[in-house]
């Protein structure tokens, strides 16, 4: 049995479904990455995990417990930030630390809320109006606040929104220390691709309010194809001459000085062969099988707007 | 599982840190001081003012100008504003925390939502109560340091109320405990526009408009206004002044505050309903 388990998740606004039938396996002790274009139904499903949202229809559980009947038992093992976390800005950091701590039933020493604020990275700020607070610092105090009350469960939805490049690495970070350091399980949804390919152990796909790819992001970015940009000189001509070869390589794009290729795992070797063999300078070759390639082949279609690159 | 009790002091703590929740009571005693100052100057001319009228058929002796009719003059000045100082904070309760974004972060911890919506209200109607509080002690004890005790005369279109000193601090009592439940009314009313609006600014200006458009219905002597007034909660939220008749209409009084309790139930119920079924989607 998963740690969470949804199942036939549907949630209606009028004819609009903004989730649709989806099903998600979370297991204890990883993280799992929740991805899908904007609007595809991340934070909706993240808001009927969290009860902000009643779904139409489906189940949420956790532990085998059901959402609805053990509501206030779940949560209290839940630390979570929903699109971004909020705070009471006329309030110092530390006193937004101990108010979220007391609505878990906590009553933590102001030792244990000063190291937290060390762990995100705020020592000093602790009496500090959180009005005066940059989105990178409230972002940080919302990590904190999820993880004042020891929960076994940490959800958040887009923690990188509104971090700078060395914010988004501390966040990383901080997310694999939760993991390995002190065994939590973390969701997280990210519209930076290479976040959830960084971290997560496994993940799901999201696209119109429903699951089209879910397991770990290792199998799912072994399989089927792999890119490969070859740098040449000639890029039509090694075009032709690979195509020749007879061997199934599908070119994906020609441009000056950069071929495109395309080939299951198991072809590459055949490839590289293929490729040495030829007269053409060749000058660097790169092989990826990135998330943001799985992403697209699976969510692209005419009708959808591609996420930005 | 945090208690109602504990719920109630943190969403108090919160109240209490915010500067709005200063306004009224700042507001409160500026007027009352600039009142006080001013007819502690001149109260006597004020007083010769308001019994003009009376004075060119009557010789008026012994009703001299005191404490307990300074409090009386305020509180009617003071409770048709104060409904409006009560909307300012009952009203951003709700909607600010939805504006603000910080109710998803309540509603996610393992407390129900009807628990932290009473909170709320609670808090609201401690508010409340220390608003009539603090000005049952400026309006009135103030006062009669300043001015000392003595009869309250309460001047009518078509009598005149003299009120024994010894008789009027249980008529005061009363009155204030009146004009509690009847900004309690206002205060459920503005707090459950919270519930419903996702900004602050609806909900204010809205039981603003109400209290004000069913104040102006009330004071209308038309047919079809006197159809709908006892209807309007307004109505009854100036019933205080009925402790100030000799007799006093128990009746009305009795009705009235049963009328105002009834308001209270059901603005808290619906409200209680609605943040239940309420999807935050924000």
């Amino acid at each position: 049995m998963a740690f969470v388990e949804i199942r036939n998740l549907v949630k209606q606004f009028g004819e609009f479904k903004a989730v649709n039938g989806l099903d998600m396996d979370v297991n204890k002790g990883e993280i799992f990455g929740l991805l899908g274009l904007n609007g595809a139904g991340k934070s909706t499903t993240m808001r009927c995990m969290l009860t902000l949202i009643k779904p139409t229809s489906g189940t949420i559980t956790y532990s085998g417990q059901s959402i609805d009947e053990h509501r206030a038992a779940i949560l209290r093992n839940i630390g979570c930030f929903v699109d971004r976390p909020d705070h009471y800005n006329y309030l110092s950091a530390i006193a937004n630390l101990n108010l979220s701590a007391r609505l878990y039933g906590c009553y933590p020493q102001k030792k244990e809320m000063l190291e937290m604020l060390e762990l995100v990275g705020l020592k000093g700020k602790e009496n500090q109006k959180v009005k005066s607070f940059s989105q990178g610092m409230k972002q940080r105090l919302g990590i904190a606040a999820t993880l004042m009350h020891n929960p076994e469960l940490v959800i958040l939805d887009e923690p990188t929104n509104g971090l700078d490049p060395q914010g988004i690495i501390d966040l990383r970070n901080l997310v694999l220390k939760l993991k390995e350091e002190m065994g939590k399980t973390v969701i997280l949804s990210s519209h930076i691709l290479s976040e959830i390919e960084m971290i997560a152990d496994s993940m799901v796909i999201v696209h119109r309010g429903k699951n089209i790819a879910q397991g770990k992001v290792s199998e799912l970015l072994s399989d089927k194809e792999i890119v490969m940009t070859v740098e040449t000189d000639n890029a039509e001509a090694l075009a032709a001459w690979v195509t020749s070869a007879g061997m199934g390589f599908a070119v994906a794009a020609t441009l000056p000085g950069q071929l495109t290729l395309k080939a299951a795992r198991a072809q590459l070797p055949e490839l590289h062969r293929v490729l040495s063999a030829s007269d053409i300078r060749i000058y660097n070759i790169n092989t990826r099988r990135k998330l943001e390639d799985l992403f697209l082949t699976l969510t692209h279609s005419d009708d959808q707007p591609v996420l930005a690159r | 599982m945090i208690s109602l009790f504990s719920l109630v002091k943190l969403e108090s703590y919160k109240y209490w840190s915010k500067p709005r929740t200063y306004i009224g009571f700042i507001a409160i005693t500026v007027i009352v001081v600039l009142i006080q100052i001013a007819l502690y100057a001149d109260g006597k001319a004020y007083w010769d003012f308001l019994t003009q009228s009376l004075s060119q058929s009557f010789e008026i002796r012994g009703l001299d100008f005191n404490g307990n009719m300074v409090c009386f003059i305020l509180l009617q000045t003071l409770i048709v504003q104060m409904p409006l100082m009560v909307a300012l904070v009952s009203g951003d309760v709700v909607s600010g925390e939805v504006q603000t974004g910080t109710i998803r972060s309540l509603l996610t911890k393992p407390v129900s939502r009807t628990k932290i919506l009473l909170s709320k209200l609670i808090a609201t109607e401690i508010y409340t109560l220390l608003l009539i509080v603090w000005l049952g002690i400026l309006a009135w004890f103030v006062s009669l340091m300043l001015f000392g005790r003595g009869d309250v005369v309460v001047l009518k279109s078509d009598q005149l109320v003299v009120i024994r000193s010894a008789d009027s601090a249980w008529r005061f009592l009363s009155a204030f405990f009146v004009a509690f439940l009847s900004l309690s009314v206002i205060n459920c009313f503005a707090f459950m526009l919270s519930c419903f609006a996702e900004n602050s600014v609806t909900p204010i200006v809205v039981s603003m408009s109400v209290v004000i458009l069913f104040t102006i219905i009330g004071t209308f002597d038309i047919p079809l206004f006197d159809a709908i007034k006892p209807f309007l909660f307004t109505t009854h939220t100036i019933v205080w002044r009925n402790f100030f008749d000799n007799p006093i209409d128990k009746h009305l009084i009795w009705t009235s505050s049963v009328f105002l309790l009834a308001h209270i139930i059901l603005f808290s119920g619906v409200s209680i309903y609605h943040f239940n079924r309420k999807d935050f989607l924000q």
